[in-house]
């Protein structure tokens, strides 16, 4: 276990590396003259030349990466230029928002995906299989920022039982804060909901048919133990592995839904800073969320290495 | 000459016969996939045939008729400038599915490519595979609309910027079928008659890595549909006033209230669009290999 | 030893099991009785897909639900026919009076467990033992099988260890709760042949210990003459001939059986060609009305063609085809 770890870490530098590099390339790919498009069309050309040296652009392409990692390594991912302020900063700021809303739709995703996914494959073909089959499709096929739309003028203008927008602190107000971050969240939670229910039911399939079910059956135990028990442990093992992709998912459906329900998160930041053109505050914004997705994805190949005793104590003869 | 003599009987031996017709057979007894063919052919021929369809030009503006609900004189209704909505929505599959079509264009070539090199030649494979990490390490839509927020919005930027994101995930399908098959008796002994790399990459292992493929870049169709009517709805696709099903919804949004016909139609031909795709890759999947997984 | 003299621990009457496939529903088990007495080896032997491993799994209930279900027969066991048993009842019979080993060991261990907890499981199960006494007793188990350092051993993982230890534990759990009858399907056919005849020895050596009633599966003819008291022969679904082994190799009766045992390489014979059945086994779908061996049968007349033979019983022996008299002549060796 201890060389798989080391292992992974290892193979992980390269790939942070590369996902630095990426961030930059961004602001290189901008065709014609960033610092115009900054600047405005109205700036005159002392503006748009103080506008390039704030950004260094005047510099040559080796200064200019040089003096990106030199930023990096100081914990300086730039300067957002509409709002004047660290960008690491402002991100820190609101994370808490974004990782709530996350949070609960991470809790909807595993609480409903998973046990719809059991129950469709414990009852296979039944009205139930096809009715959450159904259910996870549609999920995964209807447009979330659309769903979340249709969701607002159900709850919120016809009925009024939600909020159609707003955030509120949940340390102030944990109610509101409920109240306020579960359509967003419901939303951002369709799509996940239904690959999770979709990848635990063939997980589950695939399961009940190996050869240790059998055993487990002849053994004479109940079927509550069978499947909860020796069926249960295996599917729980690959299944971790679709959250690394449930958690990408969800901070890209938070920029929509952030900025449909007016959420002030990391989503609508990003959101915002494209629409304004703060390449800073891009660059940044997608270094540090492609940063936290890789330390994610670490995170559960470990718990994977550590659920399953094939990689845990390695092989043995 | 002699390596030609040896060519012909070798590949007789090294290229499993195609068995066309018995899946094309089952394809058309499985129901969901003809659900989905249904579905996607719709839209489809919404698309192909969407300029004799259409009657009113879709940015007409004609204001004595906004706000015009769905009916009989205007099919989807008209939005707050008149236009009318059958025009723009249908008008809309036409951009949304060249969109997806491109981008799965893209991904056959430049993922296959990839993949292919990658699986095959063991000092690529490290270097290649780090490099895909990389870019699948950012999320599906920031990474798109970090890469048309570089390049400016519009269509063909739409589509290049799906087309990078997409690709690392079809390489990675392509490279693990190119793995099992490179190990297979018949490439060796392909080798040992002398075939070269591109040979036996182009005549052998290739064909026998289609149907991940094909499950793969139908999904991928999916996903790119979706995705550009989210870079749409955030401003970054096709500028206004070509209409996209994403940008319709989005101008839609202010007069929910009022003419919610003009969010709900394109939601529901993008629903019917993604949902007919998911069922096609679903039942390929089912039919030419059902234990395959499909990379997100 | 004749039937008649002591009673059956197991009696199975006309036991069928239908299979549904994309070919069409057929009975994969079809009408098969035979009784099984304390403390003796049956061995079922055919070829694959004969349905000696469905009969097993029929016997336990253990048929895979969507394809298959047993349609019709009894299954007679401390007085209760244990086809008709509600599921509750029937997995108390399970694991503790009729236990069951398969034919793969890499595959039949939860490899997310540890052996002593599917082992000790059992024992909490069926015999209310708590968590340390049944570590004790799975020590003890792992001991009586063979497993070298047991107690250390018990915190292994299936997969650190090899098939031939695999299936040792495999044992160890179905002897857990001292079953009256254990069904031993191909229990040695995945093992490398040397781990074989250890298997063999100690599934020979619990037996004689613990008396149980053993049911062994194979299509191997040498593990039936060297363990099994009585065989049971089966084709195509059905059992076609039934004796103690000893008559059986002496003086087979279905040509079938002449026809397996012919093909026996003879280690002190002349060298010859090695004699083989002719032909195919049928596909279940296609069976016609007549006698399911006649088209392969040397012997055999247009009216074994026409309609089914009946197990005819004589003795301790039984035979399902009508020329059986004519085909009990001595097994000759093959020219």
């Amino acid at each position: 276990m201890l060389r798989y770890v080391a292992h992974r870490l290892l193979a992980s530098i390269p790939v942070l590396f590369l996902v630095t590099l990426v961030s930059f390339s961004l602001m290189q790919l901008v065709p014609g003259d960033p610092a115009i498009l900054i600047a405005g069309l109205q700036a005159t050309p002392e503006e748009v030349e103080r506008v390039r040296r704030q950004l260094g652009l005047d510099q040559p392409f080796h200064v200019q990466l040089i003096s990106w990692y030199a930023h990096l390594l100081r914990g300086d991912l730039g300067s957002s230029l509409l709002l004047g302020r660290d960008v690491l900063e402002v991100i820190v700021e609101r994370l808490p928002v974004s990782f709530s809303i996350a949070l609960y739709a991470l809790l909807l995703t595993v609480g409903v995906g998973l046990l719809a996914g059991i129950l469709a494959a414990l009852r296979q073909n039944s009205w139930i299989d096809q009715l959450v089959m159904t259910a996870a499709l549609l999920g995964v096929s209807l447009p979330n920022f659309w769903l979340a739309l249709m969701l607002v003028v159900l709850f919120a203008v016809q009925l009024g039982w939600l909020p159609s927008g707003g955030y509120v602190d949940f340390r102030e107000d944990l109610w509101g804060w409920l109240r306020a971050t579960t359509l967003p969240a419901v939303s951002l939670a369709m799509l996940q909901m239904g690959l999770l229910a979709r990848i635990t039911r063939s997980t589950m399939l695939e399961v009940l048919r190996q050869d240790y079910i059998r055993t487990a059956r002849a053994k004479g135990l109940p079927n509550h133990l069978v499947v909860g028990k020796h069926a249960l442990k295996n599917v729980m093992i690959p299944v971790v592995t679709v959250l690394g992709i449930v958690a990408s998912l969800l901070l890209s459906g938070s920029v929509v839904i952030e900025t449909i329900f007016s959420i002030p998160g990391i989503g609508s930041l990003l959101g915002s800073a494209i629409l304004r053109r703060d390449y800073p505050l891009i660059q940044g914004g997608l270094l540090f969320v492609a940063t936290m997705l890789l330390l994610l994805n670490l995170v559960v190949d470990l718990i994977y290495a550590w659920l399953d005793p094939r990689i845990r104590y390695g092989h043995g003869e | 000459m002699a390596s030609e003599a040896l060519a012909t009987p070798l590949e007789a031996v090294a290229v499993p016969p195609r068995r066309r017709f018995p899946t094309l057979r089952r394809l058309l007894r499985h129901k969901l996939f003809l659900v989905g063919a249904l579905l996607f052919g719709i839209v489809l021929t919404a698309a192909l045939f969407a300029d004799f369809l259409i009657q009113v030009d879709p940015n007409r503006i004609s204001i004595r008729n906004k706000f015009r609900p769905p009916g009989s004189e205007w099919i989807f209704g008209t939005d707050n400038f008149g236009r009318s909505q059958w025009s723009r929505v249908v008008k809309g599959a036409q951009l949304s599915l060249a969109i997806g079509f491109g981008v799965v264009v893209l991904n056959a070539v430049f993922g296959t490519l990839l993949g292919a090199l990658a699986g095959y030649f063991r000092a690529l494979d490290n270097v290649l595979m780090r490099i895909m990490d990389a870019f699948m390490a950012f999320p599906v839509i920031l990474l798109a609309i970090g890469i048309t927020a570089a390049l400016g919005p519009g269509s063909i930027n739409a589509v290049i910027a799906l087309a990078a994101v997409y690709t690392p995930r079809t390489a990675r399908i392509v490279r693990a079928s190119v793995l099992v098959v490179r190990e297979q008796a018949y490439i060796e002994a392909a080798r040992a008659m002398g075939a070269s790399h591109a040979r036996i990459l182009l005549r052998h292992v290739l064909p026998n890595c289609m149907a991940p493929l094909i499950v793969q870049l139908t999904f991928i169709f999916a996903y790119s549909v979706l995705s550009e009517a989210v870079l749409s709805f955030l401003g970054l696709g096709a500028e206004p006033p070509t209409p996209t099903w994403g940008n319709i919804i989005a101008e839609g949004r202010l007069y929910i209230r009022e003419a919610p016909w003009i969010t709900l139609i394109p939601g529901f031909a993008l629903a019917m669009t993604v949902l007919g795709l998911n069922l096609l890759g679903d039942g390929l999947r089912d039919v030419l290999d059902p234990r395959l997984k499909v990379q997100q | 030893m004749s039937a008649g003299e002591r009673t059956p621990i197991l009696s199975v009457r006309g036991l069928t099991t239908e299979l549904r496939t994309e070919g069409g529903r057929f009975h994969a088990v079809d009408a098969v009785s035979f009784d099984l007495f304390p403390g003796e080896v049956l061995g079922i032997v055919g070829e694959s897909g004969c349905g000696k491993s469905m009969t097993a799994l029929s016997i336990l209930g253990l048929v895979p639900r969507p394809p298959g279900r047993i349609v019709a027969g009894e299954v007679w066991f401390e007085g209760r026919d244990l086809v008709r048993l509600p599921e509750r009842e029937l997995q108390r019979v399970r694991g503790a009076k009729i236990a069951m080993i398969f034919q793969e060991p890499m595959s039949s261990l939860n490899p997310v467990f540890t052996i002593g907890e599917q082992i000790a499981e059992t024992l909490r199960h069926h015999e209310r033992l708590g968590r340390r006494a049944a570590r004790e007793r799975a020590v003890e188990l792992l001991a009586k099988v063979g497993i070298p350092s047991p107690a250390e051993r018990l915190d292994s993982y299936p997969h650190e260890l090899s098939g031939g230890m695999r299936q040792r534990v495999m044992i160890a759990i179905a002897l857990a709760c001292n079953p009256k009858v254990l069904l031993a399907d191909e229990p040695t056919t995945a093992l490398d042949v040397t781990i074989q005849a250890q298997i063999l020895d100690l599934l020979q050596r619990l037996q004689a210990e613990l008396g149980m009633a053993v049911v062994i599966i194979t299509h191997d003819l040498g593990i039936v003459a060297e363990f099994a008291h009585r065989v049971l022969v089966m084709y195509a679904g059905r059992v076609i001939e039934e004796g103690p082994v000893e008559a059986i190799f002496e003086s087979p009766a279905h040509p079938y059986t002449r026809g397996l045992l012919a093909s026996l390489p003879d280690l002190q014979g002349e060298i010859g060609r090695l004699s083989a059945i002719p032909g195919s086994v049928p596909q279940l779908g296609e069976l016609g009305p007549g006698c399911r061996f006649a088209p392969r049968c040397g012997l055999a007349e247009p009216a074994c063609l026409l309609a089914d033979p009946p197990l005819a019983r004589t003795g301790a022996r039984a035979v399902a085809c009508r020329r059986a008299e004519l085909a009990a002549a001595p097994r000759e060796r093959a020219a």
